[in-house]
């Protein structure tokens, strides 16, 4: 089902800089999917009532892997600018995301590599469905 | 009134099978989309995953069309069989009921920190696991790992330590396979701390407990 509420944005994107010093690894400068799972992993915590990345809805079953130069959630292979949004408290859920003890990396990149990291809350957050399917094979209800 | 019932049931399944047939054009769509860039390895990787989406779908779309018939010749009886089905696998996804099924432990003793925990979760879900507890406590959509201000790793605020012990219902094949092949998640760990010590089992039947906190909604509504 798709839902609505108050809650937080979420915007992680690559450094925006055309060129990066040579005796530096590129790939400190991109957005990780182990980054995106600090994020939404946070924001549960927070006591998110649901989460999305882009159009993707993050359910029960969903892993969030990295696919060569892009980011495959709940089989859709999304790329950057990676927005997370979730329904939730806005102000618990801000409180999280600025906490410094909380996505120290994900900062700390932001701080010296130029990623893009920026947040706001928002009285109208909409999450799509879940497009996919709970097909179970081998788990059952009780003993 | 059962008439109007099964009518009802009636629509929703059919809408139901237009958005499975709308997500597998969606898939037939993106698996051309995904030919024209990434590596060889990693088209591999894709195509194996969406040729597997698309099988599961195609699968519970001719489930959903004998869904269909069925309710189109019996009317109302036997919906409640179906909706009783449809509810329990929605408790099992969401931790709502005690759980079994064949699957594999894993037993992991080292020092890991709460985003390589967030890792091992992230790389069983991949693999296909219905259902993961760790050191007993079930894991759910929004089960968070983390670590408190005393630096203790948590799971959903309830403290926990080496040895973690991963209990996951699902494929134990595909699940063992993923998490030990060569360059995969344990080898990367394995890297990073020399005295991780490592051992997986598989199990013909785990029992998983239920999760200790049911989800609460004041924020969210929800639309059809």
């Amino acid at each position: 089902m798709s839902a609505q509420g108050s809650g937080i944005e979420v915007k992680l994107d690559d450094c925006q800089r055309q060129t990066i010093p040579a005796d530096q690894d590129p790939s400190a400068y991109i957005v990780h999917e182990y980054d995106l799972r600090d994020v939404v992993n946070l924001l549960w915590m927070a006591g998110a009532e649901g989460v999305a990345i882009n159009k993707e809805r993050v359910v029960g079953v969903t892993s969030i892997y990295c696919v060569g130069s892009t980011v495959m959630v709940n089989e859709t292979r999304l790329s950057p600018p990676y927005v997370v949004r979730a329904i939730g408290d806005p102000d618990r859920l801000e409180d999280f995301v600025q906490n410094p003890s909380y996505l120290a990396k994900v900062k700390e990149k932001a701080r010296r590599r130029g990623l893009i990291f920026q947040f706001h809350r928002s009285s109208s957050i909409k999450l799509p469905a879940y497009k996919g399917s709970f097909a179970l094979q081998y788990a059952q209800p009780g003993q | 009134m059962s008439h109007r019932i099964s009518q009802v049931m009636l629509t929703a399944t059919t809408f139901l099978l237009g958005l499975l047939v709308m997500a597998q054009f969606h898939t037939h769509r993106l698996t051309s989309k995904v030919r024209a860039s990434a590596s060889s390895a990693d088209q591999s990787v894709i195509l194996s995953s969406l040729v597997e989406a698309n099988a599961s779908l195609r699968a519970e779309i001719e489930a959903l069309e004998a869904q269909l018939d069925h309710y189109q010749e019996a009317g109302s009886s036997g919906m409640l069989e179906t909706l009783v089905e449809e509810l329990n696998r929605i408790k099992i996804v969401n931790g709502l009921v005690q759980v079994s099924g064949p699957g594999i432990k894993v037993r992991i003793s080292g020092p890991l920190n709460a985003l390589n925990v967030q890792d091992l979760v992230n790389e069983l879900r991949n693999a296909g696991a219905e259902a993961i507890a760790l050191n007993g406590e079930r894991l759910v959509l929004w089960s968070a790992i983390a670590v408190d201000d005393q630096g203790w790793l948590t799971v959903d605020g309830v403290r926990i330590a080496s040895p973690y012990l991963f209990h996951a219902i699902g494929d134990r094949e595909t699940m063992e396979t993923a998490l030990l092949r060569s360059g995969g998640l344990i080898a990367v760990l394995e890297h990073s701390y020399n005295d991780l010590q490592v051992t997986i089992s598989r199990s013909d039947k785990l029992v998983l407990p239920v999760h200790r906190r049911p989800p609460e909604f004041y924020y969210a509504q929800f639309k059809e």
